[in-house]
């Protein structure tokens, strides 16, 4: 194979001040197979494992009513073996030669991943295809009962018995109304949860799981040439599936203050402050990431001086922006200290947003801001997996695996202007959703109007 | 990289073991179209070296040694400073002491208050932390290249100028003493410090949090502070550990213009502490009234790191419920449904160290998952693991190595753990062969030796009363409520 198709890591650094910008590029190399799967290929010998990461182009956004959680317990019966991998085997076989491996979901992608010394590339792409092509044969009543029960522990676990668990659930529920797809939790519903059926396994697997609907990332210490020769023979055959149709409805726009109160068992009152904002990848996007780093990213930040030094009134103060694919939100999660009333928090809040609506930051916030997300882009690629699955995401979302370069330069454009401009556009005082957590039985530390 | 700085360990050995079968894939073929049989799972490639990071030694001017390991993959750099005492040495009554140290070194400097730090790191984007463990304090650095100096100015600032100033000592104790009350939130937490407790009682360090207690945060004063600091920070007492895109000669003038002139001091004696026996197995409940799940911490105390049964722990414990595919997990969640996961682990210290089980699962199965656990753990004491089993465990330790080594903050993670246990630089290079030669019969002897069902801690913190009488007729031992006046605050 010739070498030069071998892609490498690039790294150059060019300083243009004093406090640099960085050129940050994850060479690699992108084409189609006949069916419409994807394939990035990214060399990098640094160590001697490789990972294999693949992103289908399918979430909780997808679901049907009375179906919410059904994308991520599908995620689940992806374990469960498929016509030529036994029941676990797939976690078994990684496991048993020291690698790592997981899958996630969310509203808008599911993500399937393993890392394993390099010489066990082919199995890793002869377990993924099998379950892309021949899934459906392995499905039985026993196991989909068996991951249910799995499921609904899961949110036991991380919703029900977790402090504040229940918190981001009920937000959504109101921020998004009823028919959008954000609407509703990525965990589902237990009633849902009990609904689901094996029919429903055939509809989604045959709706999204199509090769045309995923990307493969194969990223590490492994040949190319070589890996092309396997992923075209193991994924080559698998038909593809029929165009996918994503819902899209209009951007939801809050045209009211929605101010609400949830008791929990936990010792500090938490308040959230919810506001609709954009989807990724939109132009005012990075912005508002700046934004929520001036707000309260460390200790010279905007909360932490206000909140929790000069006046401890808050245990911690984060806000930030959320982007999905097709909404976004700007959020701020504020916990209380011991017993204080959370109309003091709000207050303060208030205060805050108003300053920076009217004046803009200093010159050296926004370095500090910036300067920490360009550092967290070259620490972010430290490890495969992350790098992987990086590459992966700016092709699901941008259609170019490389977009690190072009994602930091949207950082480093932005100007104080910006911040002070979205914090206008954004944080309207009028609309928005304010939760209030409160230990229970104290329902009079809520942030009352 | 430059391979001449490499020595590599051969995989052979380990390949031996493979539990991998079938087709050769040697017949490699451009022509995709060729049928093949998709039941067949490919077998491995040939076999790899791994090279393990290689550690150069030296020491600055003061005596002050140094580990270094050049990683040249990305112009990164990342520092940690060990200092090798940690909560164990905390003064009788003030658990929590190192923890509050390490926690006050960038809250103030003789040049400097903690805003002026926050926003020297920051300016340049570099990551710092400082924290304690059992054995260890720690002040980290990540931070890109061309900042190394503005970040190591920083970095060597913190480590060795802190002042404790009261004031930000009032606002971090107050802080502190939130975050104890938020453990109440915490069904795990509350779980876990109910077991330390019983299991080492009040006058061993481990019986109290490394965090301390609402009684010893309230009791610990500046000058307890600055006494642990100049008893304990002190550069016979620490190693700098420098992984990333730098060489020795470049790293020497910058670390001796910082940390040349520290001084060195009088390190006191490590105490020895007596452990409580544990007469008989007993249930003790913590009560978080309409839980949807019972937490189960289940276990005992155990080996230190330094054990001649160390090895044969790692790989009992793996079959066990070191991972997804262990015991546990495939009998509770994959069979059972009962949980989103369990897990057990071995936690070896320097001077000491327990072993637990551990699983959240949904409140009516609390008694069967109880009963689960108990068999899986009896039944590794009284039956042979398979071959299969044993393969899969040593393959799936040794094999994990070459993605543990990947980055500069796992490495100079991997090498501090070594240094305070006393382990030799090239610990690894052997760590394979020491894990393939672990038998059958060594696996049975060592969970006979270390996992002991009758004289065991269960500690479950659930809805007391939906789950005391299934306990109870288990007849698995006594069922004691663990009151709040009784928690660890």
């Amino acid at each position: 194979m010739n070498k030069k198709l071998n892609a490498t890591l690039l790294f150059v650094l060019i300083s243009l001040s004093t406090v640099a910008v960085g050129q940050i590029s994850v060479e690699n190399e992108m084409y189609k197979l006949d069916n419409g799967l994807t394939v990035i290929l990214h060399n990098d010998s640094s160590a001697p494992i490789v990972t294999v990461n693949i992103w289908y182009h399918t979430g909780s956004k997808d679901e049907k009513p009375g179906r919410t959680g059904f994308a991520h317990l599908f995620e689940h019966m992806l374990f469960q073996g498929s016509l030529n991998v036994g029941d676990d085997e797939h976690f078994i076989l990684i496991q048993g030669v020291g690698g790592s491996l997981n899958g996630s979901t969310n509203s808008d992608r599911t993500n399937y991943y393993e890392t394993t010394p390099s010489n066990y590339l082919e199995m890793l792409l002869w377990l993924e295809s099998d379950r892309m092509g021949w899934l459906l044969p392995a499905m039985t009543e026993k196991k989909l009962d068996n991951q249910r029960d799995v499921v609904k522990n899961e949110r036991r676990q991380s919703y029900e018995n977790r402090p504040y668990g229940l918190a981001w659930e009920n937000i959504y529920f109101k921020l998004y109304p009823e028919e959008h797809p954000y609407h509703w939790s990525t965990i589902g519903s237990m009633e849902d949860l009990s609904a689901a059926s094996l029919d429903d396994i055939k509809d989604f697997f045959q709706s999204y799981y199509g090769p045309n609907n995923a990307s493969l990332v194969i990223a590490g210490d492994f040949d190319s040439g070589q890996a092309k020769v396997w992923v075209e023979k193991y994924f080559g055959e698998i038909p593809s599936g029929p165009e996918v149709v994503h819902p899209n409805p209009d951007m939801p726009v809050l045209t009211e203050e929605v101010r609400f109160m949830m008791e929990d068992k936990v010792q500090l009152p938490r308040i959230y402050f919810v506001w609709n904002s954009v989807s990724r990848f939109d132009e005012d996007e990075a912005a508002l990431d700046v934004l929520g780093e001036v707000l309260s990213s460390g200790k010279n930040s905007r909360f932490y001086r206000a909140m929790i030094y000069d006046n401890p009134i808050a245990q911690d103060a984060a806000a930030f922006q959320f982007s999905r694919e097709i909404a976004g939100s700007f959020e701020m999660e504020i916990t209380a200290t011991p017993e204080t009333n959370l109309s003091v928090i709000e207050k303060v809040v208030w205060e805050e947003v108003e300053k920076i609506q009217n004046e803009l930051p200093t010159e050296r916030e926004m370095r500090r801001a910036i300067n920490s997300i360009e550092a967290s882009f070259v620490f972010g690629i430290q490890s495969i997996g992350r790098k992987a699955d990086r590459l992966n995401s700016y092709y699901t979302w941008t259609g170019v695996p490389d977009g690190f370069e072009k994602d930091l330069s949207r950082f480093s454009n932005v100007t104080a202007e910006d911040v002070q401009r979205v914090a206008n556009k954004y944080l309207d005082k009028n609309n928005l959703i304010i939760l209030s957590v409160v230990p229970e039985g104290k329902p009079e530390l809520q942030a009352s109007k | 990289m430059n391979k001449t700085l490499l020595y590599t360990v051969n995989f052979l050995l380990l390949m031996i073991f493979s539990a991998c079968s079938g087709a050769d894939y040697g017949s490699k073929t451009a022509d995709s179209s060729r049928p093949f049989d998709r039941t067949i799972q490919p077998a491995e490639g040939s076999l790899l070296n791994l090279a393990l990071p290689v550690i150069q030694n030296f020491s600055l001017s003061n005596g002050l040694e140094v580990k270094l390991v050049e990683h040249h993959e990305l112009p990164v750099v990342d520092i940690r400073l060990v200092i090798k005492s940690g909560s164990f040495v905390d003064p009788a009554g003030k658990a929590g002491t190192a923890s509050f140290t390490a926690d006050m070194l960038d809250e103030g400097t003789t040049t400097r208050d903690a805003f002026e730090i926050a926003d020297a790191k920051d300016y340049v984007g570099a990551r710092l932390g400082s924290g304690s463990g059992w054995d260890g304090s720690f002040v980290t650095l990540s931070t890109l290249k061309k900042h190394l100096d503005t970040s190591m100015e920083i970095f060597a600032d913190i480590s060795l100028n802190p002042t404790f100033p009261t004031k930000d000592m009032e606002k971090i104790r107050e802080r502190r003493l939130t975050r104890i009350l938020q453990r109440k939130d915490q069904p795990i937490t509350l779980a876990a410090l109910a077991f330390a407790e019983l299991v080492y009682g009040d006058s061993h360090p481990y019986g109290t949090p490394t965090t301390g207690t609402e009684e010893s945060i309230k009791s610990i004063t500046q000058s307890d502070l600055k006494n642990y600091y100049s008893t304990y920070y002190k550069s016979n007492n620490a190693t700098l550990i420098v992984v990333g895109d730098v060489t020795e000669s470049e790293m020497l003038p910058i670390l001796e213009k910082y940390f040349g002139s520290w001084e060195s001091g009088m390190i006191p004696e490590t105490m020895n502490y007596d452990i409580p026996e544990i007469s008989e197995t007993a249930f003790y409940l913590v009560d978080k009234p309409d839980a949807a799940q019972s937490y189960l911490y289940f276990g005992h105390n155990s080996i230190s790191r330094a054990s001649e049964n160390y090895i044969n722990s790692v790989v009992m414990n793996m079959i066990l419920g070191g991972q997804f595919s262990a015991r546990l997990n495939l009998n509770l969640r994959e069979d059972k449904g009962y949980t989103y996961g369990a897990r057990s682990s071995f936690s070896a210290r320097r001077s000491g160290g327990s072993f637990s089980a551990r699983a959240s699962v949904k409140t009516d199965v609390t008694d069967s998952s109880i009963v689960e656990f108990l068999y899986e753990l009896r039944r590794i004491r009284s039956e042979h693991v398979t071959l299969e089993e044993l393969e899969h465990a040593k393959k799936s330790i040794v094999q994990r190595l070459p993605s543990t080594f990947e980055t500069p903050s796992q490495i100079a993670g991997i090498i501090g753990s070594q240094l305070l246990n006393d382990l030799p630089d090239d610990y690894y290079s052997t760590y394979g062969e020491k894990i393939q030669a672990v038998t059958m019969q060594d696996v049975m002897v060592t969970a006979q030796k270390l996992i002991d069902p009758e004289h065991m801690t269960l500690v479950i913190s659930g809805d007391i009363a939906q789950v005391k009488e299934a306990i109870e007729s288990l007849n698995e031992g006594n069922v004691n409520i663990v009151g709040e006046e009784t928690m660890p605050e």
